[in-house]
């Protein structure tokens, strides 16, 4: 332990007697209408479907569609209902192993949590979820059940993030990545995903 | 009764500014005086890193308005200085003493048909929120329009001996505010900083240009 | 990086005959400036967010020493090894031992100011290690040889047709205008760098105690590269980089990203507990973080500890008049703009930088833009007023100070001294009251505006003329 202890010239200033949110939402606020327009409003595209069948459906016909042969993915039994290696199989995708990850043409993976106020998904590490499928392949494809998305930021760092430590990765994404280097352009898809599909299912 | 603060650039350069401020107290029926003891308020030297020095002026400045009830000022630069530095709350902007002291919103004058842009100086505008009572007091003379123009909460460049330190920098920036403001296809320009006053105009002086910057003051006096 | 900061008066007038430079720069700042503003505007209460943030950060600052304890107590229980650097030598010999004893060839490396401070890239480059950096501008940056003109937006300097050439010259990308197919061109270099690489490296955005863990955002998703390709990921961190609860972060990750680029938030917010743990399918399997001091315990115990409460946002760069004409590169060091003005010299020391605290108007836009509202309008002229800057400024200055002292406090003098003025000046003043060439301190002034003649009559004398009752 090197930290040197000096006096601090710097006065303790009080924060607000309640804590402020960044963006807080309206009470009573439609979570999962919010959601989708943050999330568009950061280029992601926002698919809803009534169930998790019609959500596996959804994503066969996207890999269908765009010709897309090989995914990573989450485990099968990460997602809370099973549906992945039919919808691959309809769709003539295979599932990558490791050493075919730095070609994959997709990426499928379920998600902790959504933010409502800033259309951000939460994703985390642990065993059977690669943290590649939502970085290496061009298009990344999540399922997020309707009852994950929570308001704010805060509200979700104040549940979850006295356990933070219990993985050794959490993420948020909001959107393709995305650079606005050069003459302050927007391009996506510069090192992460180009393409971002939330498929906002409706549970049980 | 309030005392007038001419400030040093307005008693040694630019009378005329003091004048026109004068006629508008008069126009208010403000009774006024003038505290010889003045001279500066001890800006320049603190913001040039000479805080002991502009602490002798400063203090000097305090004796010289010992008995002032009121101050007024035609700088919203020394008006902020001396609110914020010298913790002097006496000291007001002569726009923020007519518009928020007085309660004056109009008053009463013409202007022959005429479009103006409004450069708030930085000080005035950032610490003592200056801007909107000049606004206010300009949109009510009849003739006068005011006009938009890019980026006009940024510096002209002036920032005293920064001006002289940096004069590189400081030209170029008052070269793009002198663009934005002639490009806005405004008759003149008007501030309530007798510091960003002196540098633009020397500025449209060497460049030939017919365009000048009035202080406010001066120019509502002048239709009274 | 080797520091150029003694050279800032040159260097900005090269910069402002620049036209290209001048053209880049401005729309580069002016563009997130703008956003930012909106993006301030819209959140809750604008003010109370950043009195919040401004107390999570000083609330960090107080408590320093245990914090970092507390990090590295919750970090190694994480699986990862905490390393101190009391300076940049210390810090670059670390990394380079981990990176000869880890066997390590290929370094991906994220954004990172506090690595361009202490000149890792050339440390691991000179024992032969390959160090490419990730982050679009930075790469560019990289292949041009030169150094990053902006904390957020290293190649804010260039215009598209430049980083066109460069590219096409540097890598042989068929000619192009278009910044999206430029991206697609780097993207495949780098990807494979990604995969190849032996060590990825990262900064900390924020570090928090309460868990071990460390936050790292960028919107290209490099950072979350790094951090999971390599086999090790070491993170280097300024130690102030540090909060104390997840709920401070939760503010200050949303109100980084709206001032700095005008976003809601970035497109990767990555939190770091450790390596990978067991049963993991990816991820590094050692992690370093690297916390170095280098000069900032000297600050935290000086007057100026409140620079240290910047989260680097660049706020101050867009917004400042001077950087938007200069840009970065002249200032000569990592930090340009306002926040670099104080922190530069501060880190170097005064005599290193003895003009940059000058390179200001004192206008505050920069405190005004600051999401933790540093008042570095303050900063710049208390450092103005240490003793080894007034002893730079010279004999003379010292004696015009004192002259103007003297004069300001005697008015019978002051009055005199400009009725001699105005008569002495007679022979160069026009018409109009304006003296166009002139000599000693005012030479300065008169380059590129003229000067006012004193009025031939002080305002004084019209009042007692005029209303003495």
């Amino acid at each position: 332990m090197r930290a040197i202890r000096v006096p601090v010239a710097l006065p303790m200033e009080a924060p607000p007697a309640d804590p402020v949110e960044v963006l807080s939402l309206p009470a009573g606020a439609d979570l999962a209408q919010t959601f989708k327009d943050s999330a568009v409003r950061s280029l992601s595209q926002v698919v809803e479907v009534p169930s998790w069948p019609d959500a596996w459906a959804e994503i066969a016909k996207l890999l269908t569609e765009r010709r897309y042969r090989s995914a990573i993915c989450w485990d099968e039994d990460q997602f809370p209902e099973t549906g992945l290696t039919s919808a691959l199989r309809a769709a003539s995708c295979c599932m990558a192993s490791k050493g075919e990850w730095a070609t994959a043409d997709v990426g499928i993976t379920g998600a902790v949590a959504g933010i409502a106020a800033t259309g951000s998904l939460v994703l985390n590490s642990g065993p059977g979820r690669p943290r590649s499928a939502s970085l290496l392949p061009q298009h990344h494809i999540a399922i997020l059940p309707r009852s994950a998305i929570g308001a704010t930021v805060e509200k979700w760092f104040e549940a979850a993030g006295a356990q933070l430590d219990q993985v050794a990765n959490t993420f948020f994404i909001t959107g393709p990545s995305r650079s606005g280097d050069i003459e302050m352009n927007v391009t996506l898809g510069v090192h992460g995903p180009g393409e971002l599909t939330i498929i906002v299912g409706r549970d049980g | 009764m309030v005392s007038i603060f001419a400030t040093c650039l307005v008693d040694t350069f630019f009378p005329e500014i003091g004048m026109g401020m004068v006629r508008i107290l008069d126009h208010l029926g403000v009774m006024h005086n003038f505290p010889e003891a003045q001279t500066c308020c001890g800006q320049p030297a603190f913001n040039a890193g000479y805080p002991a020095e502009a602490g002798m002026v400063g203090r000097a400045f305090g004796r010289a308005f010992a008995e002032s009830e009121q101050i007024v000022t035609p700088s919203a630069s020394c008006a902020a200085y001396a609110r914020h530095h010298l913790h002097d709350s006496r000291v007001m902007e002569i726009s923020e003493f007519i518009v928020d002291v007085l309660g004056v919103r109009d008053l009463g004058v013409r202007s022959k048909a005429a479009r103006a842009v409004v450069h708030n100086g930085c000080h005035g505008m950032r610490l003592l929120g200056l801007g909107p009572q000049a606004v206010t007091l300009l949109e009510n003379v009849a003739g006068l329009e005011l006009l938009d123009f890019e980026r006009p909460e940024e510096c002209c460049g002036f920032g005293g001996m920064f001006s002289v330190k940096m004069a590189d920098i400081s030209a170029a920036m008052m070269d793009s505010k002198l663009d934005c403001m002639i490009a806005s296809g405004a008759d003149f320009g008007l501030t309530g900083d007798p510091g960003c006053l002196m540098h633009l105009n020397g500025g449209l002086s060497r460049r030939g240009s017919p365009f000048r910057i009035r202080h406010y003051a001066e120019f509502l006096g002048g239709l009274i | 990086m080797t520091p150029h900061t003694k050279d800032f008066i040159p260097a900005a007038q090269v910069a402002l005959a620049d036209p290209a430079l001048r053209k880049a720069v401005l729309a580069g700042t002016m563009r997130p400036y703008t956003l930012a503003r909106q993006l301030l505007d819209e959140t809750t209460d604008k003010e109370a967010l950043r009195s919040q943030s401004r107390a999570a950060r000083i609330r960090a600052l107080r408590n320093l020493p245990t914090l970092l304890e507390q990090l590295e107590e919750n970090m190694t229980r994480n699986g990862g090894k905490v390393l101190w650097a009391s300076d940049a030598a210390e810090a670059n010999r670390l990394i380079l031992d981990l990176c000869r004893r880890k066997n390590v060839r290929l370094v991906a490396k994220s954004k990172s100011m506090v690595t361009e401070e202490i000149g890792l890239n050339h440390a691991l480059e000179d024992d032969g290690i390959e160090v490419v950096e990730t982050d679009l501008g930075e790469y560019i940056i990289q292949i041009a040889g030169e150094t990053p003109s902006h904390i957020i937006a290293p190649v804010i300097h260039r215009s598209k047709e430049s980083i066109g050439s460069l590219l096409t010259e540097k890598l042989g990308m068929p000619a192009t205008d278009d910044p999206s197919e430029m991206m697609r061109f780097v993207r495949g270099v780098l990807r494979e760098k990604f995969l190849r690489a032996d060590m990825g490296l990262s900064g900390c955005n924020f570090a928090v105690a309460e868990t071990g863990g460390i936050c790292i955002i960028t919107n290209e998703g490099n950072g979350r590269m790094v951090t999971t390709l390599p086999r090790i990921h070491v993170a280097v961190m300024g130690l102030e980089r540090i909060v104390a609860t997840w709920f401070e972060l939760a503010t200050l990750v949303q109100i980084l990203p709206r001032a700095a680029t005008g976003q809601r938030l970035t497109t990767y917010i990555n939190l770091i507990h450790g390596p990978r743990r067991a049963g993991d399918t990816d991820g590094p399997e050692e992690l370093y973080l690297v916390i170095v001091d280098n000069g900032r315990s000297r600050i935290l115990a000086s007057d100026y500890a409140e620079a240290l409460l910047c989260i680097r946002c660049g706020a101050c760069l867009n917004a400042c008049p001077v950087y938007r004409r200069t840009g970065g590169h002249a200032y000569g060091w990592v930090y340009p703009g306002p926040i670099g003005a104080v922190i530069d010299p501060l880190l170097l020391g005064l005599a290193e930088a003895p003009d940059l605290p000058h390179a200001s108007s004192l206008c505050g836009a920069c405190k005004d833009a600051c999401p933790v509202r540093i008042d570095l309008p303050e900063m710049l002229v208390k450092l103005r007023g240490e003793p080894a800057l007034r002893k730079k400024a010279g004999f003379w200055a010292h004696v015009a100070m004192q002259g103007w002292e003297v004069t300001m406090l005697l008015p019978p003098l002051y009055r005199m001294a400009t009725r001699f003025s105005h008569w002495f000046l007679r022979a160069w003043t026009n018409d109009e009251g304006w003296i166009r060439d002139s000599w000693g301190p005012w030479a300065a002034w008169t380059k590129s505006r003229d000067l006012p003649a004193p009025a031939p009559i002080l305002f004084r004398d019209l009042y007692k003329k005029n209303w003495k009752s």
